[in-house]
């Protein structure tokens, strides 16, 4: 911090403890029938509590040796319960524990790349979380999340968001994703993170720091997920095959780094489109971009089959193109892997992937032995 | 046809079995490691001093109950537990001192360690499940595009 | 390796996350079970600690702590033999994201995912199958990359010896491949 930005949060602080004097001064009498700030967070938290308990349920699947086990919750009075891939992976089958019966339960999808699986029990009327609005979260906001941690009963968590990544260590999630230092056990993944309205605003996807930071799916994205679920029985992620860097700092126009279009991709819409390496890409799908992550955003919201508007600025100019969006290809781009040993030799194994093909990806084939 | 195929097969063992390089439980597992490391060792200097204060508690037991019976036994164990507690006090000195606070908490319980209390019908039927962290998801990727 | 034999555990840190990744290839192949190897992994560093006074400085520290890890392995399969059979599922974990990256290296040419699978866990299902000296000498050589040398000293027998090992065990791996392909 700067000695100026020191200075003026030191005035600041004692305008503050002067305000808050002033006011407590003033109200100190009818303090005492009100109730603190921490009985107001307890009540609230358990109102919360209260509310959402009914929905949220346990869920097991089993897979590979040892069977899994996380949380689910009802986002509809038909028995549909959203909850995390890695909670059942590519298991047949799922179980849910609902009023105190185990029941089995449909997978209606799962998506790796979300994150995201969809579930559905035959119960009619059943307890479901309201869906809030993603969009409005912010960081400090404070969020509560219900879920069950290994084979105890179902326990709130409460915390703050501290962050909206679309980066973690050095790779990028499909798309952002909320941070919130919300203590998460296990057993506790694909349970709703919830704000004071228990409204459900994310699903908790990844326990980070031994379980003290959790990352969530907004629940705008998992919805996205689940409607091509719904609709098409499967989920088609978008793909537009355009490479894209952030330019360097020193590039920096407007406190932004640009995003700068760096390769294309073999046999996608974007090679022909008109696009060139080289350009500054300021909008997707109407979206505006100045990071990565609204890149990464444009692309998961966007819907196979439609064709979204890209504009860039090439030489100060803006220019405008229309590009069709194909299926997202299985393989991932070049992964070059470097070993080494404690020995003379480096292990070098490249990778390389072949041409994306255009189909449609398979259904997850499971084993059934 | 089928043939060919047994032919490619035979070729790609090898390569087969380079791929299986790649199975790896994923980046949180690694990230994490260490810390479960250092969790590991602290929990076994436990484990250790947890077993000489039962049997010191058995013997006191042992001892009130039926005092003459104890007298032969417990110099024995006296000697045992001496040289027992010497040898633990030095590794803890030694180790626990050195990794910092020696803490227990509820994230390092395992299920399999622990028999806790279930309100869950699961528990019956899946027995010790793997309750799920969450794992960085498959888009979990170095490149950028869209 | 001298600050780590004098005690200094911030050193062994580094040996840990320096070897962490590696070992755990090695016995996850091996056992072909998370929670196995995540147990032998701790147990080998653990072991590597208490025991840093018995290694020599002029051997070599990888080949150290790989014997004290396939030991841990072959031991710990020799014991619970039984055990793992009394499983009714499958065995092994299957990965999405291995059948990915196995279609990603253009190395398998089948462009059937499901044939993929197959033959990936009917690979697993044959290494299982091998005796563990067998399948050792196939992880670290075929999987880890280690010379025939070095596999020798981690496993005490002679270069000959690894050499006759995995050729017989590439012919057991091929035969138990081929006749499921016979059989689909």
């Amino acid at each position: 911090m700067t000695r100026l930005s020191h200075s003026k949060v030191n005035l600041r602080s004692l305008v503050f403890v002067l305000q808050s004097f002033l006011l407590a001064s003033f109200t100190v009498p009818t303090l005492k029938a009100q109730t603190s700030v921490f009985d107001a967070i307890t009540s609230e938290v358990q109102s919360v509590f209260e509310k959402t308990s009914p929905a949220v349920v346990r869920v097991a699947a089993i897979t590979g040796v040892s069977p899994l086990a996380g949380t689910a919750f009802f986002i509809d009075d038909k028995g549909t319960l959203l909850t995390a891939y890695d909670v059942i992976r590519d298991a047949p089958k799922a179980w849910v524990e609902y009023r105190g019966e185990k029941l089995e339960a449909t997978i209606l999808g799962r998506d790796a790349r979300s994150g995201v699986a969809l579930l559905k029990i035959d119960r009619k009327n059943t307890p479901f979380l309201k869906l809030g609005n993603s969009d409005h979260v912010k960081v400090a906001a404070g969020l509560i999340s219900i879920a069950y941690p290994y084979n105890l009963p179902l326990t709130p968590s409460f915390g703050f968001v501290t962050g909206l990544d679309v980066r973690y260590l050095n790779r990028f999630f499909a798309t952002t994703h909320i941070r919130a230092s919300v203590p998460v056990s296990p057993g506790q993944i694909g349970g709703p993170l919830l704000n004071s309205k228990a409204e459900v605003v994310g699903l908790l996807v990844l326990g980070i720091q031994d379980g003290k930071e959790i990352y969530c799916l907004p629940i705008k994205s998992a919805l996205r997920i689940t409607d091509d679920i719904q609709r098409l029985g499967e989920v088609r992620h978008g793909w537009v095959g355009v490479g894209v860097v952030e330019g360097s700092p020193e590039m920096k126009s407007g406190g932004v780094r640009p995003v700068l279009v760096s390769h294309f991709y073999e046999e996608t819409p974007a090679m022909k489109s008109g696009i060139l390496k080289g350009d500054r890409v300021v909008m997707i799908d109407n979206r505006a971009v100045s990071s990565p992550a609204d890149i990464l955003d444009a692309s998961f919201f966007a819907r196979v089959g439609t064709s979204i508007p890209v504009k860039v600025l090439r030489n100060g100019k803006e220019m405008a193109y229309t590009i069709k969006v194909n299926p997202r290809p299985e393989s991932s781009p070049l992964i070059d892997r470097k070993i080494v040993i404690d020995g003379p030799d480096t292990l070098n194994i490249p990778f390389v992937s072949p041409p994306p093909s255009p189909a449609k990806s398979e259904p997850i084939r499971v084993n059934s032995k | 046809m089928k043939n060919e195929m047994i032919k490619d097969n035979e070729v790609n063992l090898q390569k087969l079995l380079q791929v299986k390089r790649l199975e790896t439980p994923g980046d949180a597992y690694f990230n994490g490691f260490l810390k479960e490391f250092h969790r590991y060792q602290r929990a076994d200097i436990l484990k250790q001093s947890s077993l000489l204060e039962r049997l010191h508690t058995k013997l006191q037991d042992l001892f009130f109950f039926q005092p003459a019976k104890t007298w032969a036994m417990a110099s024995g164990m006296a000697a045992v537990l001496v040289v027992l507690s010497l040898s633990v006090a030095h590794f803890n000195n030694t180790t626990a001192a050195s990794s910092g606070l020696v803490k227990l908490d509820a994230s390092s319980l395992s299920s399999e360690k622990f028999q806790l209390v279930s309100d869950s019908t699961f528990e019956r039927d899946f027995s010790s499940p793997r309750y799920v962290t969450g794992q960085t998801p498959l888009s979990y990727d170095s490149a950028l595009a869209f | 390796m001298d600050s780590v034999l004098s005690g200094d555990i911030s050193s062994f840190d580094h040996l840990v996350i320096r070897y962490k990744e590696r070992l755990y290839s090695v016995l996850y192949n091996m056992t072909s079970n998370h929670e196995d190897s995540n147990d032998m992994l701790m147990e080998t560093f653990d072991k590597a600690f208490r025991s840093l006074s018995q290694y020599r400085k002029n051997a070599s520290f990888y080949t150290w702590i790989y014997r004290i890890a396939m030991n841990r392995t072959i031991n710990h399969l020799n014991k619970h033999k039984k055990r793992r059979y009394d499983l009714s599922l499958n065995d092994l974990d299957s990965d999405e994201s291995m059948e990915r990256q196995l279609k990603d290296t253009g190395i398998i040419t089948s462009s059937k995912q499901s044939e993929l699978s197959e033959l990936q866990n009917k690979l697993n299902e044959s290494l299982q199958k091998l005796s563990e000296e067998h399948r050792a000498v196939v992880v670290l050589y075929d999987i880890d990359g280690m010379s025939h040398a070095d596999i020798g000293k981690i496993m005490n027998c002679s270069e000959g010896t690894v050499r006759s090992r995995l050729h017989y065990a590439h012919k057991l791996l091929q035969k138990m491949l081929a006749t499921y392909l016979d059989n689909t």
